[in-house]
């Protein structure tokens, strides 16, 4: 299907293509985690500039696990509902470094572009 | 490449459980949901969820769901417009058909493997052999496991136990060893041994094939030891062969096998078994495991050159010629045939391509029809390349389809051709659906529907989307490109046509001119059959020409005949006695010394038209005790005595069956007979009076006062009223004889006429669709026009002119092809060549009027648009 256009990005909103990485490093970070613990982990840490809706972060959650970057667990919660918990593979790891420099050298360029005189 | 097959991998899992994942993506979900719910959060607008799940869904899907959803969607489309859909059908039944037909013969004759043991390692031995020469081989060579010979016993009479009359078996003599070398068993009984097969006492016993056991005994297990009379000696049934196994010869069908040694018994034209010079025998070998075929032939190179120094004895010897494999048993009809069936599958592939572009233009056609549709889903986001995906799905499902008819019908059609053959019972193979024929099957169909989709797809996926929606009615009538592309498709469809017309004219006028050729003989008004006396018991030629006077005076006294004789070698049929000869008075005979010796009685000139050009007939002086005299062919003549005096001379045959080496009197020359086939070069040969040199005779011939056909009853029986234990084949009118010998011809002017007929057929479809459509895109012009006043007739000539003009450079084309593929088939023709004019314009002549009934019908209909209405659509 053919891909809707991308809005503009606004305030809370994420700069397109920078998801995966937000994820890959939440989990990095955290270990184990689910759905709801990684949005909220990226809205606290970026000190509530970023905010992801779960239209947006299962369907890029689903795709890191179909291209092997992500593996799931199921678990149960307090509540005792079945929770689906992300661990990221060796795969994933390596994935996450090289986006890591991509992106460095990318916001470097650009805050360079901006703060020019 | 990783990545996407651990993706495939977790989607294959997942669509094994389809039920589960989707509980799980509700659970997820459900779980992020409560979270949202306690951290105090606000709620998620209605339907986001559900968004987010189809979304998920779609993440996991494989790529073919997709495909489903597109093939079920392409078939809504097609059944929306029945009639083109079935239209597109019927054309790739005919072409997908006719191909698989000829496939279906060719697998037949050169693709399946002989149902035996390790077939690949049976060899032919070309060419043919003589017994004493294979039995010293065989006894010398290293390189087989076994060796076996097999001929077919010709004019052998079959009949039963209660004496009923067996027509049409097809039997095979055979060495003891055929079914061990080849491996193939016994459903029932046991098959023959070389324990049958002893020179001195051959046991009379025969194995019957699946296919006559099931013909004669209805598969009654019960037969063993029945007996079934060969030419009058009995035979017992001894087993079956198994069911698979219908001969070493592809394309027929043996009934029953003997041991090469009965011979004699069964098959009454004299033992030909150690006659000399007599090579009649197939031979094939298995191959010791290792040994390939070029060394088994170096070994019979050297066994024969040694053979040679060893001994004189000229029956022993043999040629060792190449030898082949025998995966799929002797070559024969693989060689007789193959220009036939190459020019056939030609003339299909043809056929294909022609209705390839005819559903191509159909599609399109339809497709700019289509092009609102295709517009919306365009700037509804549908890509490009899922837009060419979608249509080439719909060829797909069409060609799939047309596929399913045309292979059902495949084998009928492969029948049908082949009867197109004058003698039904040529050629039979075994039409079957195996591996080979499923593969062709499914790969001519995926061809075929890449070829007649892939234009309309790429061509209708560039609709321009803004006009294209803003066009009022639903169908667009197509941009100017889409129009030539039409115009080109027609145009390569009208070459296609021309060039299979043109190969039919070809076919259809050398026929007529081999048929009409002057072969020196009357050929209307005549009968002739093939007759045994030996089978009878006249075995003496006293008692075999008593029972000659007997059959003639019958026969010329029947109502209808003007004269009768016999012959042994005869018009139309063919001759067996060959010998050298020496002339009195002339130099050294001039390159082969042998000619062909023919005995007939003596109203045979008069029977069979052969005009005496110089000297005399027989008359009734000249017979038994009487000078000996002959008649011979002017070429005869001609190469001994260049200057025209052989009148008079003398020669004497050396060593000819049943003719004593001594001097016989030219008296008469004839004008050269073209015996066999109209095709033959003059021959050289002599004919001697049957009250002289009586004996064995082969041929009847009957003259009638008129018409042949209706005699032909009362000729057999009046032959059955003199001696009903003869054997005959026939009677058969001339014409009839000269049909079968002209049978290639025959098929091949048929087959290119019935061809050429569904191209023009095929031609005048598409002329008529495209025509069609242009004067419906032209509509609001032609309406325009009439409103200021154009006259009917003058918008039918401009539709008229406008098709003519788009076809004609497609016959230019098509001659032009003609003329240049004509080199392939030159060899086959006769008395006409691809250059001829006539020809040529003649095709054009008829694609053109072609053409114009096609597009009369869409011609007169423009003529009649309403202007009003016209402009009103606009």
């Amino acid at each position: 299907m053919p891909k809707p256009p991308m809005p503009a990005p606004r305030s809370g909103d994420l700069i397109p293509g920078s998801l995966e990485v937000l994820i890959l490093k939440a989990i990095s970070r955290n270990g184990r985690m689910h759905g709801y613990a990684i949005a909220d982990w990226i809205h606290t840490v970026s000190e509530e500039a970023l905010r992801v809706e779960e239209g947006a972060l299962y369907p890029a959650l689903h795709r890191l696990e179909l291209r092997g970057l992500l593996e799931q667990e199921w678990g149960l919660s307090d509540t005792n509902r079945r929770v689906k918990f992300y661990r990221l593979t060796p795969a994933g790891r390596k994935a996450l470094t090289a986006e890591r420099e991509h992106w460095s050298r990318l916001t470097t360029g650009v805050m360079r572009i901006l703060e020019s005189q | 490449m990783n990545e996407w097959l651990h993706a495939l991998r977790l989607r294959l899992r997942a669509l094994g459980r389809r039920g589960q994942l989707d509980r799980d993506l509700e659970d997820e979900l459900a779980f992020h949901m409560e979270m949202r719910r306690a951290a105090g959060e606000p709620k998620a607008p209605f339907g986001n969820a559900t968004a987010t799940r189809e979304k998920l869904r779609d993440t996991w899907a494989l790529a073919w769901e997709d495909a489903w959803r597109e093939l079920t969607q392409s078939v809504r489309i097609l059944r929306r417009s029945p009639g083109h859909t079935a239209a597109v059908i019927v054309l790739l039944a005919l072409g997908i058909g006719g191909n698989a037909a000829m496939f279906s013969v060719y697998n037949a004759l050169f693709v399946r493997e002989l149902p035996v043991p390790e077939p690949a390692r049976l060899a032919v031995l070309n060419p043919y052999w003589s017994l004493p020469g294979l039995e010293s081989f065989r006894r010398a060579q290293t390189s087989f496991s076994g060796i076996f010979g097999t001929g077919s016993l010709t004019s052998t009479s079959y009949s039963t136990a209660s004496g009923e009359q067996l027509s049409r078996v097809s039997g095979g003599i055979v060495t003891g060893n055929y079914f061990q070398v080849l491996g193939v068993t016994a459903q029932l009984g046991r098959l023959l041994t070389p324990e049958d097969d002893q020179a001195g006492d051959p046991r009379t016993v025969a194995v019957i094939s699946d296919g006559f056991w099931t013909r004669q005994f209805h598969r009654d297990s019960s037969i063993l030891g029945t007996r079934i009379y060969l030419s009058g000696t009995p035979f017992t049934i001894v087993g079956v062969a198994q069911q698979s196994y219908r001969d070493d010869l592809p394309g027929r069908a043996r009934d029953l096998w003997v041991p090469m040694n009965t011979q004699p018994l069964a098959n009454p034209s004299g033992d030909v078994r150690y006659q000399q010079g007599w090579r009649w025998l197939s031979v094939m070998g298995r191959l010791k495991s290792g040994v390939s075929i070029e060394q088994a032939m170096a070994e019979a190179r050297v066994i024969n050159a040694q053979m040679e120094s060893e001994t004189n004895t000229s029956r022993r010897r043999f040629t060792v010629g190449p030898f082949e494999t025998g995966r799929s048993g002797f070559p024969g009809y693989r060689r007789s045939l193959s220009t036939q069936l190459q020019i056939l599958a030609i003339t299909v592939g043809i056929m294909l391509l022609l209705v390839c572009l005819n559903a191509a233009t159909l599609l399109l056609v339809r497709g700019t029809a289509r092009g609102r549709e295709i517009a919306v889903r365009q700037a509804l986001g549908c890509g490009r390349a899922r837009l060419v995906c979608q249509l080439f799905l719909e060829g797909l499902l069409l060609t799939a389809a047309g596929a399913a008819i045309g292979l059902f019908f495949a084998p009928h059609v492969a029948r049908a051709l082949l009867s197109l053959q004058p003698t039904s019972d040529i050629v039979n193979p075994e039409l079957i659906f195996d591996m080979p024929m499923i593969a062709f099957g499914l790969g001519i169909s995926l061809v075929t529907a890449a070829a007649c989709t892939l234009i309309p797809a790429l061509r209708v996926s560039r609709v321009q989307i803004e006009p294209a929606l803003r066009s009022a009615s639903r169908g667009t009538t197509g941009s100017a490109a889409t129009r030539r592309t039409i115009r080109a498709l027609v145009a390569l469809q009208t070459a296609l046509s021309v060039v299979l017309v043109a190969m039919s004219f070809l076919f259809a006028q050398s026929l007529y001119r081999l048929r009409s050729v002057d072969g020196g003989f009357e050929r209307i008004r005549g009968i002739t059959a093939t007759l045994d006396a030996r089978v009878a018991g006249y075995n003496d030629p006293a008692a075999q020409y008593r029972l000659a006077q007997r059959l003639i005076d019958r026969l010329s006294v029947l109502p209808g005949v003007e004269s009768a004789s016999l012959a042994l070698c005869s018009v139309l049929m063919g001759c067996s006695r060959m010998a050298p000869i020496e002339m009195e008075g002339a130099a050294a005979s001039p390159g082969d010394p042998s000619i062909w010796l023919n005995s007939v009685t003596p109203a045979y000139f008069q029977t069979t038209g052969i005009h005496i050009e110089i000297g005399r007939a027989f008359d009734p002086a000249d017979r038994a005790g009487a000078p000996r005299v002959a008649v011979v062919t002017e070429s005869l003549a001609r190469s001994y005595f260049p200057e025209g005096d052989a009148i008079g001379r003398r020669f004497t045959p050396l060593s000819a069956r049943g003719v004593p080496n001594e001097p016989i009197e030219i008296i008469g020359i004839i004008r050269d007979v073209r015996f066999v086939s109209p095709r033959d070069k003059p021959i050289r040969m002599a004919f001697l009076s049957y009250d002289q040199f009586p004996g064995e005779y082969s041929y009847l011939q009957v003259r009638t006062k008129s018409a042949a056909a209706p005699l032909v009853n009362s000729v057999r029986q009046a032959i059955f009223e003199v001696e009903p234990r003869l054997y005959m084949r026939g009677p058969n009118t001339l014409p009839d004889t000269l049909a079968m010998n002209l049978s290639r011809e025959t098929l091949l002017a048929r087959a290119s006429l019935l061809f050429g007929g569904i191209a023009l057929f095929l031609a005048c479809f598409g002329i008529y669709g495209v025509v069609s459509y242009l004067v419906a895109a032209g509509r609001s012009e032609i309406g325009i026009r009439l409103a200021i006043g154009a006259q009917p007739g003058t918008v039918m000539r401009q539709v008229i002119r406008d098709a003519l003009l788009t076809v004609s450079p497609g016959i230019v084309l098509g001659l032009g092809a003609a003329w240049a593929g004509g080199q392939f088939i030159e060899s086959l023709l006769f008395g006409v060549t691809r250059q001829d004019l006539l020809t040529n314009f003649a095709v054009a002549l008829v694609l053109l009027g072609t053409t114009i009934i096609a597009a009369w019908l869409p011609a007169r209909r423009a003529s009649r648009i309403d202007p009003l209405e016209a402009l009103r659509c606009e």
